[in-house]
C-alpha cells in the first residue's frame, strides 16, 4: 500500500504516489531554476506544466487513476533530462546577449509606424491597427465613416501620413508591434524610482541616532496608516455618492430613451422632432448621439463609484480607449446634427404684402378672433388658457389642429406706425427662415394667416398655422398698420396680446393701450380718452424697472405751499390750511378759524 | 580550436557535443518556422514533426525556443480548447515570422551550397 497525493498540475488534479510525487516536484524544480532568471521562464514554465498534465492525463485510465513512478519517468523521458534544457537555456543567452546588442533593449517598446506591408494607400491604418492591437479592417471602416464628417478622415489621413514615419527595417516592423507602453510599465517605472528615492533617503538617515529613526517611522507609519484610513473612507464615500447619482442619472437617460423610442406617438416631442429635424437621419442621428453622449459619462460615473466602493483594482484599457473613443464620435454626430439643423435657419425671408384700406372713416377698431376659435390645440382648451400663457411668455410656439391637419402655430404681433400717405395701409409680413433663399421663402408661403374687413373694423386672427408637412423654421407674423396722421385707432380689449411694442407719446405700455382710442399726432399716437385715467404704465412695475416710482409718492414744496403725497396718505399745506388725508379719515384745519393760521397769512401778507 | 590540443580528452568531447547541440539548434529555428509555415500547430504537433526527422528526442528544449520565438514577434498563438488534458497553445507565423523564415531559408540554401562545394572540394584531394 501506497501513500498517494493529491497536485494541481495547469488547474488539472491528479492523485500520485508520494514517491513519484517526490520525483517530479525535484524535476519542476530543477527546470525552474533553469529559467528563473531568462526572460518569459514563467511562460515557459507553465507551457512546460501544461505538457506534462497532458502527458500525463494520457497515462490515466477508468482502471488506473493513480499517476506512479514510472509515468513520472516516462514524462522525463519525453521532456527530456534538466540538463538539456541548460543547453538550451546557455545559447538563449548567447542570443539574448547579441540581440541586446543590437537593440540596446531586448524588450521592444511600441512604436506608431506606417505598415507598408499590408497598406491599401499610406500604410497608415494598418499601422495605426498594428499599434493598438486591433484589425485593420476596424480602422479603415472607421477612417471610412468618417468621411462623412465634413471629410474628416481625408484630412487625419494626410496629416498621419505625413507625420508617421514608414517601418523601413526588419527592427521598426518589429517596434510595430513591440511592447506597449501601458500602464504596468509606466507604473513599473514609477516604481523604481519610488525605490531609488526610498534608498536615497535612507543613506541620509543613516547618521541619525537608531531610537529618533525608530520613532520616526514609527510616527510616520502611524500618520500613513491613519491617512490612508482616512482615504480609504473618503475614497468610498464618493464611490457611494457616484453611484447614487449615477443611478439616478441613469434611470432618468433609460426612461427618455424609453421615451423617445418606445412612446413615439402622439405627444409634443414627437410633433417637435417632425418639424425640427431636417430628415429622419438627422434626427435618428441626434437620439444616437445622446444616446452615446450622455450614456457613456453616466455608465462610466457608475462604474467608477462599484471601483471606488468595492476597491476594484481591475482596469480594462481597451475598454476605455474604446469608450473614449465612442464618446468621442458621439461628440461629433451631435456636432454634426446641431450643425447640419442650425443650417436650416440660415436664412430670412421676409413676405409683405400691403393692402391699402378703404371707408374706414376717421376711426378704425382693431379686433382680434380669439386663437381656439380656428384651432384645436392640446395644450390650450380655451381662450383663457392662452392668454394666461400669453400673459407670461411673448410669442411662443405649440402645435394644434387645424382643420384636420396637425400643424405648428404661432402668435402674430400688430405694431402701428404713422403712415406717410394719406391712406391707411396694412402690411402684413409673413417671416421664416431657411436653409437658402428659396427655402426660407417657401417656409413663408406656408403661414397662413387671415383677417377680415368688416366697415371700420378689422378684425385679426391672433394666431398663424403652418401649412402642414412644412418644417418649423421660427415662422412669424407681423402686421403693422399705417395711420396717417388725424386719424384714430381704438384697440379693441380681446387685442390685449396681439399689441407688440407700439410708440405713443405717453410711452404706455401695449397691454394697456387697449379700450383707448388714439390720435396719430406730429409726435406720435396720442390717448385721446384717457382723462383723469391713469394711463401711464406706473402701476405695471414689471414693465419698466426704472419707472418704479409712483409719480405722487413725492413731496412737492413750491409756492403754493407744501405737499407731501404718500402712497395712501396725503399732507397739503397751503393758504387754506391744512389738510391731512388717510383712508381712514379726513382732517381739515381752515386758516380762517385758527390764530396760529391769522399770523400766517399776515405774515405771508406783510 | 587551437585549444582543444592542449585540453584534456574529456573537455575536448563535451566541447564537441556542445557544437553539435549548437548546431542542432541553430537548424531547429528553421525547422520549426518551416513547420508553422504550413500550418498552425501546437507543441506536441512540432515535436512529433521534428521527431521524424531526428532533430529533436525531447521536447524540453522546444518551449524555451517557442517562447523566445513568439517574444521577438515572429510567432503568434492562440488558446484552443483540448478534449483531452488543459487548453492547448496554438502557435502561428506572424507576417514577420514569413519573411525572416524566406530570409533564413535563403540563407540556409547559400550555406548548404557553400558547405556542399567545401566538402566536395576536400573529397577529390
Amino acid at each position: 500500500m501506497n501513500k498517494t497525493v493529491t497536485i494541481n498540475i495547469s488547474g488539472i488534479i491528479f492523485h500520485i504516489e508520494e514517491d513519484a510525487y517526490d520525483s517530479l516536484s525535484k524535476y519542476l524544480s530543477t527546470i525552474k531554476g533553469y529559467f528563473s532568471k531568462t526572460d518569459g521562464g514563467n511562460e515557459i514554465m507553465s507551457d512546460i506544466e501544461a505538457r506534462i498534465a497532458e502527458l500525463l492525463q494520457a497515462r490515466i485510465n477508468v482502471s488506473k487513476q493513480v499517476i506512479l513512478m514510472a509515468d513520472v519517468e516516462h514524462v522525463m523521458n519525453i521532456m527530456g533530462k534538466p540538463e538539456d534544457f541548460g543547453a538550451e537555456q546557455a545559447r538563449e543567452e548567447n542570443i539574448a546577449r547579441e540581440e541586446r546588442r543590437e537593440h540596446s533593449d531586448e524588450r521592444i517598446k511600441r512604436r506608431l509606424f506606417r505598415n507598408p506591408d499590408e497598406k491599401a494607400i499610406g500604410g497608415v491604418c494598418s499601422g495605426l491597427a498594428a499599434y493598438f492591437n486591433i484589425d485593420t479592417v476596424w480602422v479603415r471602416l472607421a477612417m471610412f465613416l468618417l468621411i462623412f464628417f465634413g471629410g474628416l478622415s481625408l484630412w487625419v489621413y494626410f496629416i498621419l501620413w505625413i507625420v508617421i514615419p514608414e517601418a523601413k527595417t526588419t527592427a521598426d516592423k518589429l517596434a510595430m508591434r513591440g511592447e506597449q507602453a501601458n500602464i504596468n510599465s509606466i507604473f513599473k517605472s514609477f516604481q523604481e524610482e519610488a525605490e531609488d528615492v526610498k534608498n536615497r533617503g535612507r543613506r541620509q538617515y543613516e547618521d541619525v541616532s537608531k531610537t529618533v529613526r525608530d520613532n520616526l517611522s514609527y510616527a510616520r507609519n502611524s500618520t500613513a496608516g491613519v491617512l490612508n484610513t482616512f482615504f480609504n473612507i473618503i475614497g468610498r464615500m464618493i464611490g457611494l455618492f457616484l453611484i447614487f447619482l449615477g443611478g439616478i442619472l441613469l434611470f432618468g437617460y433609460v426612461t427618455s430613451i424609453l421615451g423617445i423610442s418606445v412612446l413615439d406617438g402622439n405627444n409634443d416631442f414627437t410633433h417637435w422632432r417632425k418639424v425640427i429635424f431636417e430628415s429622419s437621419t438627422d434626427y435618428a442621428l441626434g437620439v444616437i448621439s445622446f444616446i452615446i453622449v450622455v450614456g457613456i459619462p453616466v455608465m462610466m460615473m457608475v462604474y467608477a463609484g462599484v471601483k471606488l466602493l468595492f476597491r476594484v483594482r481591475y482596469n480594462n484599457r481597451w475598454l476605455n480607449l474604446g469608450l473614449g473613443v465612442l464618446w468621442a464620435i458621439g461628440i461629433l454626430i451631435a456636432f454634426y446634427v446641431t450643425m447640419s439643423t442650425v443650417k436650416q435657419f440660415n436664412e430670412n425671408s421676409r413676405l409683405k404684402e400691403t393692402t391699402t384700406l378703404h371707408g374706414i372713416g376717421d376711426t378704425l377698431v382693431i379686433r382680434m378672433n380669439p386663437g381656439t376659435k380656428n384651432v384645436k390645440s392640446m395644450q390650450f382648451e380655451n381662450n383663457d388658457d392662452i392668454d394666461n400663457y400669453l400673459s407670461n411668455n411673448h410669442g411662443g410656439y405649440f402645435f394644434g389642429e387645424n382643420n384636420g391637419h396637425l400643424s405648428v402655430i404661432g402668435f402674430a404681433d400688430l405694431c402701428v406706425e404713422e403712415s406717410n400717405s394719406d391712406s391707411i395701409e396694412l402690411i402684413i409680413s409673413r417671416i421664416s427662415r431657411g436653409n437658402n433663399k428659396k427655402e426660407a421663402n417657401e417656409n413663408a408661403k406656408a403661414i397662413e394667416y387671415t383677417f377680415r374687413q368688416d366697415s371700420n373694423v378689422l378684425i385679426f386672427d391672433e394666431i398663424f398655422t403652418v401649412l402642414e408637412g412644412t418644417k418649423f423654421r421660427a415662422q412669424e407674423v407681423d402686421i403693422k398698420i399705417k395711420l396717417p396722421k388725424g386719424k384714430v385707432v381704438y384697440f379693441d380689449k380681446s387685442t390685449k396680446y396681439l399689441l407688440n411694442d407700439i410708440d405713443n407719446t405717453s410711452n404706455t405700455w401695449d397691454g394697456r393701450m387697449i379700450s383707448r382710442r388714439w390720435k396719430m399726432t406730429d409726435k406720435g399716437l396720442e390717448c385721446i380718452d384717457c382723462d383723469g385715467l391713469d394711463i401711464s404704465d406706473d402701476e405695471d412695475f414689471d414693465h419698466h424697472p426704472r419707472r418704479h416710482r409712483h409719480p405722487k409718492d413725492q413731496v412737492i414744496i413750491n409756492d403754493e405751499g407744501i405737499e407731501v403725497n404718500g402712497n395712501e396718505t396725503k399732507i397739503r399745506i397751503d393758504e387754506e390750511g391744512i389738510k391731512i388725508k388717510t383712508p381712514e379719515k379726513e382732517i381739515e384745519l381752515k386758516g380762517d378759524e385758527k390764530e396760529n393760521s391769522g399770523d400766517k397769512r399776515g405774515s405771508k401778507e406783510s | 580550436m587551437i585549444n582543444t590540443e592542449n585540453t584534456s580528452k574529456n573537455e575536448g568531447a563535451s566541447e564537441r557535443a556542445g557544437a553539435q547541440a549548437q548546431m542542432r539548434k541553430g537548424v531547429l529555428e528553421l525547422c520549426i518556422l518551416s513547420i508553422l509555415s504550413q500550418g498552425d500547430a501546437y507543441p506536441t504537433e512540432i515535436i512529433d514533426k521534428l521527431k521524424d526527422t531526428r532533430l529533436v528526442v525531447v521536447e524540453g528544449t522546444l518551449y524555451p525556443l517557442l517562447t523566445r520565438l513568439k517574444n521577438t514577434g515572429l510567432l503568434g498563438y492562440r488558446w484552443e480548447e483540448s478534449t483531452s488534458g488543459p487548453p492547448r497553445k496554438y502557435y502561428k507565423l506572424t507576417e514577420i515570422g514569413e519573411q525572416y523564415l524566406k530570409e533564413l531559408q535563403l540563407s540556409w540554401q547559400e550555406l548548404v551550397d557553400a558547405v556542399n562545394k567545401t566538402i566536395e572540394l576536400g573529397k577529390k584531394f
